[in-house]
Order: C-alpha cells, then structure tokens, then sequence
C-alpha cells in the first residue's frame, strides 16, 4: 500500500512539473580523461573448496574492453598468520592452490599485488555466524498483481542465536531443452547448383536433449533485523514465470544462502540501487562507492569491489514442469517453429534450400509430399524444414549431461 | 564608543523543540542509521515535546572611520538553525527538500567572522565595498551514497550529516546618481562539506571536504539603469555564476556476472555556467502634476541570449547505453509587457 501511494504522489509531482519544467535537453557530456580503476569482487567461505577471487579494471563507459587483469599476487592472510596463495586460472580469474575455508573467530584480509607494482590491501573480515538452509522449495502461484503466474522457489532458515540477520543469495539454475521438431536425420547437400540435390543422412550428435546452467547475475538481500527472531520465512529467491521454456521440462535450482557482515550487506545493497536507474523518477544521490580494499601506499585511490568473507549453505531442488502444471500447455519455445519447405530451385536459378542447408539456418523436420501439398505452401521442395533452434537444442545449451542430474 | 568606533553586541538564547503527534523513530547507538537498525518507533501525543534543542547565539560587530567617507567593519556570530534545506543537481525537476530537526537530525551550528572595507567616493555618488567572510558550520546535513532524493520518508536513513566551511570575497560598485546608475558586483565564494565516519557507508570521498550542491565560486551580477529622458528608461541585468556541481558516471565494471556504472566522487564536475541578461525598457506617461493615477509601461525580455541554463543534468540508461540529460527551466527569451499606475 505504501508504495502504491509514494507512486501516485511521484506521478502527481511529476504531472505538475511537467508543466512548468519546459525543458529537458540531451546532455553532451565529455567522457573525462579516462582512469582506470582496480576492481575486486571474491567472497570467501567456510566450505573446504577452492576459493576465488576476481581481479579486473573498470573500462570507458563508451567501449567495452577485455578487463580482467593477469599477473597479479593474490594471496589472503588469517589472524593466525597462516596465508593461502592464489593462482590465475584465467584472465582475472584467481583460484586458491589448495581448498581451504575459513574458521569462525578468525579475521582475513586479502593481499594482492598487480603487475605494476602497486599494493592493495582490504580490511580484516570476521566470519559471520553460520546458518543452514533449513528448507528450500517450490511454488506454483501467482505474482503480487496477480497477472503473472509462474513458480516461486522459496528460502526458509532460521538462526536461534540470532546473530547472521544479514543474508545474500545466489543461485544457479539448470534446466532441460527438448527440441520441439527433432528428428534423427540431418539434410545435407548431394551436388550443388546448377544441379541441386539433396538427401538426409542421421545425425552425428545429440541434438534432441540439452541442459543448461546459468548462474544468477543480481543481487537478492535479506535482512531479518526487523522481525522478532532471526528467521528467513517463505523468502523468494526466484521467480519464473510460467511462460518462460527454462520451466518446460525438467528444471534444477541450487541455491545459496550467504550470510554476510553489515558493512557487506550495505554495499550490495547500495550496489543494487544505484545500478539500475531506469526510468526518470528513480533518482538518486549518486557517488563513488566505498569498499574495503585500500591501496597500501596511497589509501586515497579509489578501488572498486568488497572482499566478503561468508558462511554459506547451500541445497538444491528439482522438480518436473508436470509435477505443478499437469496437463496444462507447455511454454512457447524461445522463437516460432513455423514449418517450412524453401523450394530446391527457383526461377531465378538460386536454391534457397542448399542455401538454409549450408548455413545452418534450418533444420530438416521430414519429407514433405511435393503432390499433395497438405500445407498449401506457394513454393516448396522435397523436405519440409524448421528453424534450426527448434531441431536442435544445443543452440540454447549443451548436450552433455550435467553430473548433478539424478534422472 | 567614540566618535570613529562603534560597537554592537548581542545575546541571544534560542530554542527549539520537536513536539508531537508523530512516530519519532529510534535507532542504534554507533552503528549507521538504517532499515536494519531501528530499534523501536515512539509515539508522541499532540504536542508533547520530543526533542528539544538550544543555545545561545553571539552577535559583535565593529565600525571603524578610517576617514570620513573610509570605514572598516567586523563582525562575529554565532547562530543555531534549526531546519535544514536539502538540494541536489540530479533530479529531472528542481526539488529541494525542507527538513526540520527532530530527535534523529541535530540543528546546525554556525560561527561566522567577516571583515569588510568601505568607501564612499565624489559625495556618496559612488559607494564601493570589499567584504570577505569565513564561517565555519557543523551538522550540515546532506545526503549518503545511493540515497533516494525524493519523497522519502525516512530521511533520517538516507542523510548524514557532516562539518562545512565556507569563506568568500565581495566586491562591489555602486552609482546612486546621474543617468547611468546601477551596481556591479563579483563575489568569490567557496563552500565545502565533510561528511566522514568510521563506517564506509557513511563516509563521502574519503570523509575529506568536497563543494557542496550549492558551491559557486564565480558569481558576478551587474544591473544598470539609464534614463534617456525623464519618460523612458532602459535597464540591464546580467548575471552569471559557475555552474553547481555534479556526480558524473565515468566507467564501467564487470561484478557479480553483469555491468555496473562507476561514478565520480560526489561533486567532483560542474554544470554548465549559468548567465543570463534581462533587457527592459520603461516609458512613463506624462509627468501632469494633477493626473489622478500616474502609470508606466515596461516591457522586458527576460533571458535574452535564450540560453539555456541547465538546473541539474541527471542520467538514463536506454537500451543498455547510458544517456544524460540536462533539464533547464525557461530556456527560450521570455517577453513581458506590465502596466502599472499609482495612486
């Protein structure tokens, strides 16, 4: 209700304005003289894995540049004194050397050194408190408008000491693709023009099933200050909505539940809300945001990114789209599979069969009986033929089965 | 005291007090206010005092005859204020919001010296001054990193408030008499804010002074009259004063698997210069001593260069590319006719 009400004064004010603000211009700004700043993201958690941090350089606001940066000394030091020494696996990407995890009533602190020498170091991070994902589950209903219907997934997790309050969640979701036209045989060129043909042969590899996995790419935040007890309750962590095709099959979801420090917790917080100013109304005071990463010899050099140090736990659920939607049509497949059968020749000579052949444009669905014509096509040609996404999955994923499938 | 020095000296001692009904809303003591650490919300009856607030308040000023149309003045003061005025150059439309001390926003503080120099040349038909100032304030109140500016109800929340100092140089010419009269004036102005804390999320640059949204240090305005006859007159206005300043985005990151806009530190860039000139022109009607209502016309054109002067110059992103966009109000030269009689 609340927010329903700071709309309509937004609308009013704006309305009013409207009226007596008779301008607004596009704005040439100069992009100022370009500097580049280091940027740190890598939480580190009390899971025996190996750990990662990512080292990049922000890039104009106008290119988009490869930014990762290579050759950098990572390394985080404990309390205790004990250091563990980092890697580059890829471009930016530093793995630890050996799996390790934090311990409770430890502090750490990242250390890194960059090829030019220059040496940063972030605040000593306690552990935060640790607390299970009690329950994660599925939902089918609907959005707060009710217009939208779809799945929600679901957190409960509750901590009787009451000292986490301040959680992050990740996820990363892997889902199955069926192409809808699927058929074991591919249609391949037997002569070119001026002479066309064409025949079909089976396919080399697995086209029909797909999975892919995407990790989550916002932020989710909860903070449990305000309730009575230190309890996430029914917490959505994900929406999709019923006509998304990720929900089509077979759908897996692994969850994450960090739990973070306060400072952590308010810089993805004002992260999040100063990343996504859309629309005109939305403004808001903005300003270079403060991490905890410091250059050692020059503490005023802005340095992007927060160094987390979290406890984590994670779960993962599986469900079938026939387990809440029995019955009930499928999603829409990403694009239209509209049938159709390009023609061998035309009259003009070319042959946009061979042509959707040899590009990869379209995939053969079966023979198509030329006499008949059941599908009163203008034009059309031995093989009746579809959009290559719709024959073969791997356009949308990869045909190798993920190891965490328990069909 | 003499016949050359003349001395004021004040005393006072204000008062104020929030008083209810209202939710006067608590939080915990040393750590950043926000959502996550309000502790309880109090209800206040009709008036009965929530939070009070005082001091007493210094006032002295000095003047001195260097000669007899030279003086030299000085003055100190101390002051209290007791609601505050939040502005930003980053909304579509000019929004400045009011906020009066309550028990989570404490009063500002002020201590201001000034020095100034006058003098009076060719019998009072020039008088030309040179004045500077330095005041020191605390508990200005400006807003944190990532706050929501507008309609915001918990205030408390989204602002800090922090140290200023402020210091500046007037100088001025004035003509009294004579055809051509008017006054020029050029101020140097400085004004910068601190805002720094223990708790990142509170710090602003650092914690180190920045110019506040209403820092200008250029400001220059003249306004000249002349009278070609005792029925017409012209008049001129310009002014201008640099532009205020801004947070502009300046690059881009990849973090937690997508994009994310860097900004500058808070205040580092300016808006456009602002200047404008107004024209006008008077023509009175006959000077009949019997008339029953003297009256004159006056037709002005405010604005006319027709520049448009940008109030604030905010950011959008559309389809993914990032856009700013100036709004300006009254960009076009406006013209008016007035009609006025006395009598």
């Amino acid at each position: 209700m609340k927010k329903i009400g700071k709309v309509i004064d937004l609308i009013t004010i704006g309305v009013f304005f409207l009226f007596i603000v008779s301008c607004i211009d596009e704005y040439d700004f100069e992009s100022t003289e370009f500097q580049s700043t280091l940027v740190v993201e890598g939480t580190i958690t009390d899971q025996e894995e190996t750990q990662r941090i990512m080292i990049s350089r922000t890039f104009p606001l106008d290119t988009v540049l490869m930014s990762g940066v290579s050759g950098a000394n990572v390394s985080v030091t404990d309390s205790n004194g004990s250091t563990f020494n980092f890697s580059e696996a890829s471009t930016g990407e530093y793995l630890s050397n050996a799996p390790f995890s934090v311990v409770s009533g430890l502090t750490y602190t990242l250390n890194i050194t960059t090829p030019g020498g220059e040496q940063y170091q972030s605040e000593a991070m306690p552990v935060p408190a640790q607390t299970t994902i009690e329950n994660l589950y599925a939902e089918r209903d609907f959005l707060d408008d009710g217009a939208q219907e779809g799945m929600f997934i679901y957190v409960d997790s509750y901590d009787p000491s009451g000292q986490s309050n301040y959680y992050r969640y990740e996820y990363e979701e892997t889902y199955k693709i069926i192409a809808p036209n699927w058929t074991g045989l591919d249609a391949y060129i037997v002569s070119p023009l001026p002479f066309p043909a064409v025949a079909t042969r089976p396919k080399e590899r697995e086209e029909q099933i797909c999975y892919a996995t995407i990790p989550s790419n916002n932020i989710i935040q909860l903070s449990t200050t305000e309730f009575g007890e230190d309890r996430v309750s029914k917490f959505p962590v994900r929406f999709i909505d019923r006509e998304n095709y990720i929900l089509s099959h077979r759908y897996s979801i692994l969850v994450k539940q960090y739990v973070q420090s306060r400072a952590a917790f308010a810089y993805y917080e004002t992260l999040e809300s100063m990343s996504g100013s859309d629309n005109f109304f939305a403004q808001l005071q903005v300003g270079f945001l403060e991490g905890n990463i410091r250059n050692v010899s020059n503490p005023d050099e802005d340095v992007i990114g927060f160094f987390q140090v979290s406890t984590v736990s994670e779960q993962r659920i599986f469900f079938n789209y026939d387990d809440y939607f029995p019955n009930e049509r499928l999603p829409d497949y990403p694009i239209r599979c509209d049938l159709v059968s390009p023609p061998i020749i035309t009259e003009t000579g070319a042959s946009p069969l061979l042509i959707a052949i040899e590009l990869e444009t379209l995939k053969y669905v079966e023979d198509y009986d030329q006499e008949r014509n059941p599908l009163n096509f203008s034009e059309f040609s031995p093989f009746l033929m579809v959009p290559t996404p719709c024959g073969d999955c791997t356009v949308y994923g990869s045909n190798i089965v993920p190891e965490l499938r328990v069909e | 005291m003499n016949d050359k020095l003349l001395i004021d000296v004040g005393l006072r001692y204000s008062m104020f007090a929030t008083l209810g009904e209202t939710e006067a809303r608590i939080y915990e003591e040393g750590v950043p206010k926000n959502e996550e650490t309000l502790v309880e919300t109090v209800s206040y009856g009709n008036n009965e005092f929530v939070e009070t607030y005082g001091g007493p308040e210094v006032r002295v000023s000095a003047r001195y005859f260097l000669g007899e149309d030279f003086s030299v003045k000085a003055s100190y003061n101390s002051t209290y204020q007791y609601i505050h005025r939040l502005s930003n150059t980053t909304t579509i439309s000019p929004i400045d919001t009011w906020k009066l001390s309550d028990n989570n926003i404490k009063p500002q503080r002020g201590r201001q010296v000034g020095l100034g120099f006058y003098k009076n040349l060719d019998a009072n038909t020039y008088e030309i001054s040179l004045e500077g100032y330095y005041k020191e304030a605390d508990n200005l109140l400006d807003f944190k990193v990532g706050s929501e500016l507008l309609l915001n109800e918990t205030i408390e929340t989204e602002t800090l408030q922090g140290d200023g100092q402020a210091y500046g140089v007037e100088f001025l010419i004035r003509k009294n008499s004579g055809r051509l009269n008017g006054w020029i004036g050029y101020t140097y102005a400085r004004s910068f804010l601190k805002l720094d804390s223990e708790y990142a999320e509170e710090r602003v640059n650092n914690g180190e002074y920045f110019p506040t949204n209403y820092d200008k240090p250029h400001d220059f305005s003249a306004v000249l009259n002349y009278k070609f006859t005792r029925r017409f007159s012209a008049s001129a206005n310009l002014s201008y004063q640099t532009g205020r300043p801004v947070t502009y985005p300046v690059a881009r990151y990849n973090f937690n698997n997508s994009e994310y806009v860097v900004y500058s530190n808070r205040n580092e860039f300016r808006i456009p210069d602002y200047y404008r000139l107004d024209l006008g022109f008077n023509i009175e009607g006959n000077h009949k001593l019997k008339k029953l209502a003297h009256s004159f016309w006056n037709i002005s054109v405010y604005n006319v260069l027709g520049r448009n002067n940008p109030y604030s110059v905010f950011f959008v992103t559309e389809n993914g590319e990032l856009k700013a966009y100036q709004s300006s109000i009254f960009s076009i030269p406006v013209p008016t006719i007035t009609y006025n009689f006395k009598f």
